[in-house]
């Protein structure tokens, strides 16, 4: 079929329904089909663990720094984990500089539940002394690209970047009562779940496209992310409104989400394998 | 100069793929954070554009002679430079694009194309383009988290040299009433983080097909035991000695802009300039075959 090109720009629906009643999309991908993803991980060195994770365009770079803190008194065996997912003006031109926009929120309130909800790092195991001092992890996700289904890269980004933080062991001096750190001993953390986001948009209120774009993103009527983890079970399905969805839809939409787990998983530890040891 | 190495991403038909960390050789007793610049620039009549380079630094060099010193060896040798650069988008297919071995580290630069102003009360110009820029650093970009990364004083001096060197060199007459934005983004901070913004705002700029008078090519420079080092790492800035940073228009030789708030002996001056200026016009030479091969292979995708 050939239509005039600037059918994309005039009429982008028209011109998006035609490559979806193909079964295709105008990148040449399939409905279920996901952009080339390439992760990299370790790459900034002041930083305690850090990855980059691009999806197709979109790029996504986190920055895990750890600090000593006193844990909060009523879970005084508990460290913490502080997500943050920043959009600054620099990845798109849709975001104006300033506090954070919703979309940014959003976006943090949602990889917090993930770590939340999936018990990726057992907050217990960042505790050093009960009720003393523990670890903070501040994970800084930023976006450098954005070309839409930003919380499956910041999911991503942050599964990876957690995996290559290396803490040092910090002893507390008994008499003194202060704490000592080693850093030339480093220990990784412990990732007891690896969650993994699969994200989709509706569109027209029946077809499902996996991996939207941001031309996708902003012609759909409606998103849903879900998160499984490694033993094929869901952490979170994240519905913001939209067009509604039968539940045989979902059901679908979680295959397909079990499916990417596996592909990413098997990516993850391809690059941890590659790593030299230091 | 550190050294800055160099490398272009190719397509790829795997649907996935993944890299460890870079894996530049690192002579012992050198620091190992790299820094570099980044640039992504969407151009305004094709897909967003988007160009990274990266540094990779394995040595210092020193200029101007002088006998041992911890920093570099042997006099006489060339700096070594190579701007890492690669993911770029304009491939028409980004379905096999894959990001090269060697990350975009550093330094980030965005450039939008120039448009109507926004907020600023100020508004526009009648005469000239409104020059914004935009400075920030990651918090995880230094040793210690940077708990405010934009919107401290240092930022906003920052923001504001940017915008002072490049309002010097862009053409700002040639769009009239518009607002032309410079978004910086420090990834990884080890010293000379105006110089790499400034290089990689350069480079932002050029690939946003907005017309400057020249590369605007910048290094810092110090002075330590009567020998003038040219681009300091974070330590040798921490080390508190005199130091200077200098943009400059290599063709033309002029100075966009200095900046210099240590003590130093008028005599001395001369040589700290010289050796900022040797820099710059290598890191020039480097944007230059960058920007050259780049172009060479847009137009020969476009030509096919």
């Amino acid at each position: 079929t050939s239509f005039p090109i600037y059918c994309r720009t005039v009429e982008p629906l028209e011109y998006y329904r035609r490559f979806l009643k193909e079964n295709c999309r105008p990148d040449g991908r399939e409905l279920g089909e996901f952009r080339a993803t390439t992760v990299n991980i370790g790459s900034i060195t002041t930083a305690d663990g850090s990855a980059l994770v691009k999806l197709g365009n979109t790029t996504v770079i986190c920055g895990v720094k750890a600090e000593l803190a006193a844990p909060a008194v009523d879970s005084a065996n508990k460290g913490y984990i502080v997500p943050n997912v920043e959009l600054p003006s620099l990845c798109s031109t849709r975001f104006r500089s300033g506090p954070p926009g919703e979309e940014a929120q959003a976006a943090s309130q949602f990889i917090a539940d993930v770590i939340e909800n999936s018990q990726i790092i057992a907050k217990e195991d960042l505790c050093i002394a009960n009720g003393k001092l523990a670890w903070v992890l501040y994970c800084d996700i930023i976006c450098l690209d954005y070309d839409g289904n930003i919380l499956d890269a910041s999911a991503f980004a942050l599964l990876a970047a957690l995996k290559n933080v290396q803490l040092p062991s910090v002893t507390i001096n008994e008499e003194t009562g202060l704490s000592e750190v080693n850093l030339k001993q480093k220990n990784p953390l412990v990732i007891r779940k690896h969650p993994v986001a699969t994200s989709f948009a509706i569109f027209d209120d029946t077809l499902l496209v996996v991996d939207p774009t941001a031309e996708e993103e902003d012609l759909a009527t409606g998103t849903v992310t879900i998160v499984t983890d490694e033993e094929d079970r869901l952490c979170s399905v994240h519905k913001p409104g939209g067009s509604p969805l039968t539940g045989a839809k979902l059901q679908d939409c979680i295959t397909r989400a079990i499916t990417r787990h596996k592909e990413v998983k098997k990516l993850i530890d391809k690059v941890i394998k590659s790593i030299k040891p230091n | 100069m550190r050294d800055v190495s160099s490398g272009r991403s190719r397509g790829t038909g795997t649907p996935l793929s993944c890299h460890g960390p870079a894996s530049a050789p690192r002579p012992r007793g050198r620091r190992s954070a790299p820094w570099g610049c980044g640039v992504g620039v969407p151009a305004p009549h094709c897909p967003p554009g988007d160009t990274d380079w990266g540094s990779h630094h394995s040595q210092g060099c020193r200029t101007g002679g002088g006998s041992h010193h911890p920093r570099g060896h042997g006099e006489g040798v060339p700096p070594l430079l190579g701007l890492q650069s690669w993911g770029s988008r304009h491939p028409p297919a980004p379905g096999d694009m894959e990001w090269g071995s060697h990350l975009p580290q550093g330094c980030r630069a965005r450039v939008p194309p120039p448009h109507h102003p926004t907020g600023h009360g100020a508004g526009a110009l009648p005469d000239r383009a409104l020059v914004n820029c935009q400075y920030s650093m990651a918090t995880f970009s230094t040793g210690e988290r940077k708990r405010r990364p934009h919107g401290d004083r240092k930022s906003s001096e920052m923001t504001l040299h940017l915008k002072q060197t490049f309002e010097a060199a862009i053409l700002t007459e040639l769009y009239p009433r518009s607002q032309i934005d410079i978004y910086v983004q420090i990834l990884q901070a080890d010293g000379g983080n105006y110089c790499a913004c400034v290089n990689a705002a350069t480079l932002a700029v050029i690939d946003a097909g907005i017309p400057m008078r020249d590369y605007v090519c910048a290094s810092s420079a110090g002075f330590v035991e009567d020998t003038a080092l040219a681009d300091l790492s974070y330590v040798e800035e921490a080390s508190g000695g005199p130091q200077a940073a200098l943009a400059l228009l290599p063709t033309s030789g002029q100075i966009a802009l200095l900046q210099m708030d240590s003590r130093l002996h008028e005599d001395h001056l001369e040589a700290v300039i010289e050796a900022a200026s040797g820099a710059c016009r290598a890191v020039h030479a480097v944007l230059d075959g960058v920007v050259r091969d780049h172009v060479r292979e847009v137009t020969a995708l476009l030509g096919d």
